[in-house]
């Protein structure tokens, strides 16, 4: 169980909505009443009301008012996708880089710095903060929520740490499930190729004022083969049982989640155990066989204290296991959020504090290099924040937050953002951002480690060729965590037909975590190429993203996004070796992406068509690749859908990505078909 | 005033963006629920239920309505549906949709939207700062709906 005393506050998920919120003014200033409290009220009455907003825009007026490079995807567009993952889901969305790395690994970042152990994303489920503290960031495969059970996923490209926390250096990705009396019964149920399948269903009512739900899924995803050794993966399977209760009296809500998850996969790993090195020339490949498990529990109790002041809370505790034949680890986190806030005048003050303790454990098995110091570790953070969103005029907003971080394991730092937001007319804003971000510790920064991860052959002696693998030998803390200067500038249009979002942004990152190259150790039959973590300065970004949709006819519509990035590292190019580039390298992420996606409705069936043209990777040999993604859905019978979904149909079988440690092969993602059955009460 | 708990929770619980939307989506909602006491629904249709469908509604609209689930118009309960816009509508009374798809010719239904569009029976609209409503008279003869001429009185238009 945690200790609370030395417990750190993180309320992470919170402040994305929150932000959210406070960057839209019309609505706080009015202080409206909800539907309940107008319902009996004569039609006369209600059509002397003022409505809170300015336009008739009809899309969400928060996003478009919002002073941040942000996009969702909703229910529909997620049914739509046919998707099974979230991870696959993300890659609908605008300068989102995604990319698999076998049946159960993703490679995901917003704005680049890609790759299995990515890093400076902050990514949320109800608000709760997902990064592992081993590397800082998200084990996407514990993250197998039935797609039906989420309600949105929201993206904030760019720095937001100040308000949602300090991983959020390049991003963050908001996943908000469904509240607890969304649906009634239902029961979705899919297989397709493969052997793959999904199942999930779904229990909820209402006694009183307590509304409840329970849900359950289970899952295959059919292994990957790997490019040049042929193999096969095992199955990928995995199971997930969640319960929430949502409690709402006068002036407080209550809201309790649970969940379960377990999962079986076997990725191949790089065989870096000394006895495999020795043996082989090549890389020896090493089906892990991993098992996890885990659980969460999460309360959050809102209180409205005045007419002006409200008061959140939240409390979360989680804790997952993985077990395999190269390394076992353990990690928990306590988090405790406090927020306060209030919406006075032009006005909307938000102050808080959150905490976050998170211990971890994790050790080679069997000879397989992987050693932290200690074992078990302990992490803490606790930080305080505040923000201001004042509205100076009827056209402009100015947002001003400001937070501090004091972590136990690395040194203290600011974070920081000036926001600025133009109502130009009607339809169209511009919005201009600079901010500081910061990464957050990690126990591979922080603790004495000696991690091997690639093998490879070594010359010690002109002529003599010897197996050899590298390892990360690391005495020292990194005391200073990734460190990021971000200046954006956007731009909205909302018309009725057609709208349009793009922006542009320069970052310069400190601080990067990077390789240096110490030395060889000479060991019996092969040799160690040593490396210690060394960080990366002045490492700069330039890119644009963006998004538009065109209602070109009633039943159709068309959308299209797309990003385009540029990374520049002068360190690197001032010839500071190649391992040094290598690790800056294998974060890289496509030049450019793109995404087509057409929408209609031909009879009773609704058909979604997605084309996506991701850029090849250079530095790792990787292919540039089109992608067709087609969904049918009709309803045979009232209450009943069926879908006919497709996926990776254009193009045979392709590599996106390769794990940037443990390497062993590229896996390559097929073509794959699911026919998916719904029945609703 | 209950504005302060429900931001925040909207917050945690739903999403920010459709929270400035709430007003709107309030006031909508009892727009709707003033509707359905203004119409008359053809008689082998009348039952002790009135069943309220939404098309893939934004999370904080579908929160408003659901203050109308389980409430009585007259002698009949509400019930609420949420649907995709492939669903069949033949069995709701009232079809909400934000979306500006056409909506099937079903009869018996009321077709609400945000904007004027083939299919719709009543259509709302936001003029200055109040929301008004344009009621599309032909079309609910074709639907076989009733509506009552103090309803058509207080819409912006009536085609």
């Amino acid at each position: 169980m945690p200790d609370w005393k030395s417990s750190c506050l993180c309320l992470p998920g919170f402040y994305l909505g929150l932000a959210l919120f406070t960057f839209t003014g019309d609505a706080v200033a009015q202080n409206p009443p909800a539907a309940a409290d107008l319902l009996e009220l004569p039609l006369e009455e209600l059509m002397a009301m003022d409505v809170a907003v300015t336009t008739a825009a009809k899309r969400p007026q928060a996003f478009f008012d919002t002073p941040a490079a942000i996009s969702v995807l909703t229910a529909g567009d997620l049914r739509r996708s046919g998707v099974t993952h979230i991870a696959d889901a993300l890659r609908l969305l605008p300068g989102v880089q995604v990319a698999r790395i076998s049946a159960s690994e993703w490679a995901v970042s917003v704005r680049g710095l890609n790759g299995r152990f990515a890093r400076y994303l902050q990514v949320l489920l109800d608000g709760r903060s997902l990064y592992t503290p081993m590397f800082s960031g998200v084990n996407w495969d514990e993250l197998d929520l039935a797609i039906e059970d989420v309600e949105r996923i929201e993206v904030v490209r760019g720095p937001g740490g100040t308000l949602w926390g300090a991983n959020a250096v390049n991003g963050v990705i908001n996943i908000v499930t469904k509240p607890a009396h969304a649906d009634g019964a239902r029961i979705v149920a899919g297989a397709g190729d493969r052997g793959r399948h999904v199942l999930s269903g779904q229990w909820g009512g209402q006694h009183g004022t307590v509304k409840y739900r329970l849900s359950a899924s289970d899952k295959r995803e059919p292994g990957l083969q790997g490019e040049d050794s042929g193999l096969r993966e095992d199955d990928w399977r995995s199971q997930r049982l969640a319960g929430r209760l949502d409690w709402s009296g006068e002036g407080h809500r209550f809201s309790l989640s649970l969940a379960a998850l377990h999962s079986q996969d076997s990725p191949y790993f790089a065989d870096l155990r000394p006895a495999s090195v020795q043996a082989s020339n090549a890389t020896a490949l090493l089906p892990i066989n991993q098992e996890k498990q885990g659980y969460s529990f999460q309360g959050t109790w809102l209180s409205e204290l005045t007419d002006v002041d409200s008061l959140a809370l939240r409390l979360s505790y989680d804790w997952t296991e993985r077990e395999s034949d190269a390394v076992d680890w353990e990690t928990s986190n306590a988090d405790l959020d406090i927020e306060w806030r209030r919406q006075q005048g032009a006005h909307d003050l938000t102050l808080g504090l959150n905490s976050r303790s998170s211990r971890s454990r994790a050790e080679g098995v069997g000879g397989y290099p992987i050693v932290i110091v200690p074992e078990q570790g302990e992490l803490n953070t606790m930080s305080f924040f505040g923000q201001d969103q004042w509205r100076l005029h009827p056209d402009w907003d100015l947002v001003f937050g400001l937070r501090y971080d004091n972590q136990s394991e690395a040194q203290d730092h600011w974070q920081y953002h000036w926001r600025g937001l133009w109502r130009a007319s009607e339809r169209q804003r511009w919005w201009l951002a600079t901010s500081r971000a910061r990464g957050t510790p990690s126990r591979i920064a922080t603790d004495p480690s000696e991690i091997g991860f690639a093998q490879t052959q070594a010359e010690p002696f002109p002529g003599v060729m010897v197996p050899a693998r590298i390892l990360s030998v690391n005495q020292e803390n990194v005391l200073s965590s990734a460190d990021l200067r971000a200046y954006e500038l956007g731009y909205r249009f909302g018309g009725d037909r057609l709208t349009a979002d793009l922006t542009v942004f320069h970052h310069r990152y400190d601080n990067l975590l990077a390789a240096e190259f110490i030395g060889l150790r000479m060991q019996p039959g092969h040799v160690d190429i040593l490396t210690r973590f060394d960080t990366l300065d002045d490492v700069r970004a330039e890119g644009a993203e963006w998004a538009f949709s065109w209602r070109f006819a009633e039943r159709w519509l068309l959308q299209y996004n797309g990003s385009v990035i540029n990374y520049r590292n002068d360190s690197v190019d001032s010839g500071l070796g190649a391992l040094r580039a290598s690790a800056a390298a294998s974060a890289e992420v496509p030049s450019n992406q793109h995404a087509l996606r057409l929408l209609g409705q031909v009879g009773g069936v609704q058909a979604t068509l997605t084309v996506r043209r991701i850029a090849a990777l250079d530095s790792v040999d990787i292919d540039a690749y089109t992608a067709l993604d087609a969904t049918l859905e009709w309803q045979p019978v009232p209450g009943w859908r069926v879908a006919l979904i497709g996926r990776n149909l254009i193009e045979s079988d392709h590599v996106e990505a390769e794990r940037e440690a443990f390497f062993a092969d590229r896996f390559e993602v097929e073509p794959s078909v699911l026919l998916r059955l719904e029945w609703r009460q | 005033m209950k504005r302060g708990w429900r931001l925040i929770l909207g917050v945690l619980v739903l999403s920010s963006s459709a929270l400035a939307q709430q007003p709107m989506a309030a006031l909508k909602v009892a727009y709707v629920y003033n509707f359905t006491k203004f119409i008359d629904w053809p008689a082998a249709d009348s039952g002790s239920v009135l069943t309220l469908c939404l098309i893939e509604p934004d999370p904080e609209l579908e929160v408003q309505f659901r203050a109308l689930d389980g409430r009585s118009v007259g002698e009949a309960r509400m019930r609420l549906l949420r649907l995709s816009p492939a669903d069949d509508i033949s069995a709701c009374h009232v079809l909400y949709s934000e979306e500006p798809l056409p909506v099937a010719g079903d009869s018996g239904v009321l077709v609400v939207t945000d904007q004027s569009r083939p299919g719709s029976v009543i259509n709302f609209s936001v003029t200055g700062q109040k929301l008004r409503f344009d009621i599309d008279r032909g079309e609910a003869r074709r639907r076989g709906l009733k509506i009552s001429s103090r309803l058509l009185r207080l819409a912006r238009e009536v085609r």
